[in-house]
C-alpha cells in the first residue's frame, strides 16, 4: 500500500469521527535551548483531519533583507503573498520537492503570490540575498497557532476525536508529537517539550550553486 | 547542528501525500517545438538552436542552421528574444556556403500563470516574430505560433501550430509548421519522448516535408536542452535538431 493511499485512508477514517461541536486544546510548549540559540516562533498544529483553507492570503514580507515572519503556517490550498518592502529587487524561490516555485525578481511595492495545494514543509529563499530564509509549513487544516513568548497556546474549535498535536520551530532538533483526545465542549490540557539547537540556514542558490561572495574588495587586503 | 533533512523526515504528521514534482526537465521538452514554459520575471537566458535538414525534396538540398540570442523575461508572462541566424545551404549547384541569414526579434506570451501549479495542467503560449533577411535587404519574414500543452503526472503533451511568411522582391512564400510531441519524465532532470514537425507550403516554391523522431531533454543547474532526431515521413531524409539555453 502506498504512503499516499495509507494517508488518504487515515484521513477518511478520521473525518468520520468529527463532530460539529469542537473542543479546545490548550497548554504550554517548554523549550530547552542550547546556549546562544535565539528565541524564535513556535508553531503548534493538529494533524488528522482536513479542512478548507482560509479565504484570505497569508503574507510573508521582504523587509531589511529578511522574510518576516520567517516561520509561517497555512492550510493546504491556501495562498501566500510575498510583498517586497525593500528599495531593491528581491527574488523568492523554493526548491523543496513538495512545492518548488520561482517568483522571478520584482521591485519595492510589488507583490507576487503562490498557492500551496499540498501538505509539506518548504524552505523559502531569495536568489539575490543569501541571508534571506524562511520556512513555510503547509498543514491539512486550520487548527494551528503560534505559541506566545511563554510557550502558551490555545487551539479552539478542534473537532472531537483523537488527533496528533505537534510543536515545531525552525531550530527544533525534532518536532514534538503528542496524541490527544478531544471531547466536544471541553478543554484538553497538554504540555509539549521542544529542544532547540543552532541551525545553519546556509543554502545554495536556485541553480544549485554557492552564492557569489558579495564582500567588497578592499585594496591592500 | 540540526540537519534540515532530519527535521523533514521527523515531521511525520506532514508525510507527503503522493506529491508531484513541479520542477521540470528542460524549459522546452522538445527540440523542434516551442515550449509553454517561461523564464522567471527579469531573468535572462542565452538560447541556441542548431538544426540540420538533410536531403530535402527532389534536389536533395541539405542545410545546417544556427539560431542564437538572448531571451529576457520582461514580465511574469512575456519574454523578448533578439536573435541572429546563420546557415549553411548546399543546393547541389556548386554554390554551397555559410552565411548569416536573418536577424530579428520575437515575443512569447504565456496566457496562464508562470507557475506550473497555479497555472493548472493546460497551458497556452503565443509567439510572434519578425526577421530581416541580411543578404536581401528588402525581404522580411513574419512568424507566429500558438502553443498548447497539457501535463498529467509524468506525461507532458504539446501541440505547436506555427506559420511563417516571407515577403520581398524575390520572395513570396508562406508555410504552415504544425508540430506535436509527448514527453515523459524519467527523473527530475531527464525526460524522454517523441515529436513530429514539418513545413507545409501554402504559397511559393519549396518542398513539403515532415519528420517524426525521438526526443530527450535535460536540465542541470543553469542549463536546459533538448535534442531530437527527426526521421522523414516525406520530403526529407532526416532532420536532427538541438535546442539549449543557459540562464545568466
Amino acid at each position: 500500500m502506498t504512503l499516499a493511499l495509507r494517508i488518504a485512508i487515515a484521513f477518511a477514517l478520521t473525518t468520520t469521527v468529527v463532530r460539529a461541536d469542537g473542543g479546545v486544546i490548550r497548554g504550554t510548549v517548554k523549550v530547552e535551548r542550547a546556549q546562544g540559540v535565539p528565541a524564535g516562533a513556535i508553531l503548534v498544529y493538529v494533524v488528522g483531519f482536513p479542512e478548507k483553507p482560509a479565504s484570505h492570503a497569508v503574507v510573508i514580507k521582504q523587509v531589511g533583507k529578511k522574510f518576516i515572519p520567517d516561520l509561517v503556517a497555512i492550510t493546504a490550498g491556501g495562498t501566500v503573498t510575498f510583498p517586497n518592502g525593500d528599495p531593491f529587487l528581491h527574488n523568492v524561490f523554493s526548491q523543496t520537492t513538495a512545492r518548488s516555485f520561482d517568483l522571478g525578481s520584482y521591485p519595492q511595492g510589488e507583490t507576487r503570490s503562490r498557492t500551496f495545494p499540498r501538505q509539506g514543509v518548504l524552505d523559502v529563499y531569495c536568489n539575490i540575498h543569501p541571508e534571506m530564509n524562511a520556512t513555510l509549513v503547509v498543514l491539512p487544516n486550520t487548527k494551528f497557532v503560534m505559541a506566545d513568548a511563554n510557550g502558551a497556546f490555545e487551539i479552539k474549535d478542534v473537532p472531537a476525536g483523537s488527533w496528533s498535536v505537534f510543536a515545531y520551530s525552525r531550530r527544533a532538533r525534532q518536532p514534538t508529537k503528542l496524541e490527544v483526545t478531544v471531547t466536544a465542549g471541553a478543554a484538553t490540557e497538554i504540555e509539549l517539550s521542544l529542544q532547540e539547537a543552532q541551525r545553519d540556514f546556509k543554502h545554495k542558490n536556485k541553480y544549485g550553486e554557492a552564492y557569489r561572495d558579495t564582500t567588497i574588495y578592499a585594496p591592500g587586503t | 547542528m540540526i540537519s534540515p533533512t532530519g527535521v523533514r523526515l521527523a515531521l511525520v504528521g506532514l508525510a507527503v501525500v503522493g506529491m508531484t514534482q513541479t520542477a521540470d526537465a528542460g524549459r522546452t521538452h522538445f527540440a523542434w517545438l516551442y515550449g509553454t514554459d517561461i523564464i522567471p520575471e527579469r531573468g535572462t537566458e542565452l538560447e541556441t538552436w542548431i538544426l540540420e535538414e538533410n536531403n530535402e525534396g527532389d534536389r536533395k538540398v541539405s542545410e545546417t542552421a544556427f539560431w542564437w540570442g538572448p531571451v529576457v523575461a520582461l514580465t511574469p508572462h512575456l519574454e523578448l528574444a533578439i536573435s541572429i541566424e546563420a546557415e549553411y545551404k548546399d543546393e547541389k549547384d556548386g554554390n554551397a556556403a555559410v552565411h548569416f541569414s536573418k536577424w530579428g526579434g520575437e515575443v512569447r506570451y504565456r496566457l496562464q500563470s508562470p507557475d506550473p501549479v497555479d497555472a493548472g495542467p493546460f497551458v497556452t503560449k503565443f509567439r510572434a516574430g519578425a526577421k530581416r533577411r541580411i543578404e536581401d535587404r528588402a525581404a522580411y519574414q513574419l512568424e507566429a505560433d500558438v502553443i498548447a500543452s497539457y501535463e498529467a503526472g509524468r506525461v507532458f503533451a504539446l501541440v505547436d501550430l506555427g506559420t511563417v511568411t516571407e515577403r520581398g522582391p524575390d520572395a513570396k512564400e508562406t508555410q504552415l509548421r504544425p508540430g506535436a510531441g509527448i514527453s515523459v519524465r524519467a527523473t527530475k532532470e531527464l525526460r524522454f519522448g517523441a515529436e513530429g514537425y514539418g513545413e507545409l507550403l501554402v504559397e511559393g516554391d519549396g518542398t513539403n516535408w515532415y519528420v517524426v523522431g525521438p526526443t530527450v531533454s535535460l536540465t542541470s543547474g543553469r542549463f536546459w536542452g533538448a535534442a531530437s532526431y527527426g526521421i522523414g515521413l516525406f520530403g526529407m531524409r532526416d532532420a536532427p535538431r538541438v535546442t539549449f539555453g543557459v540562464a545568466l
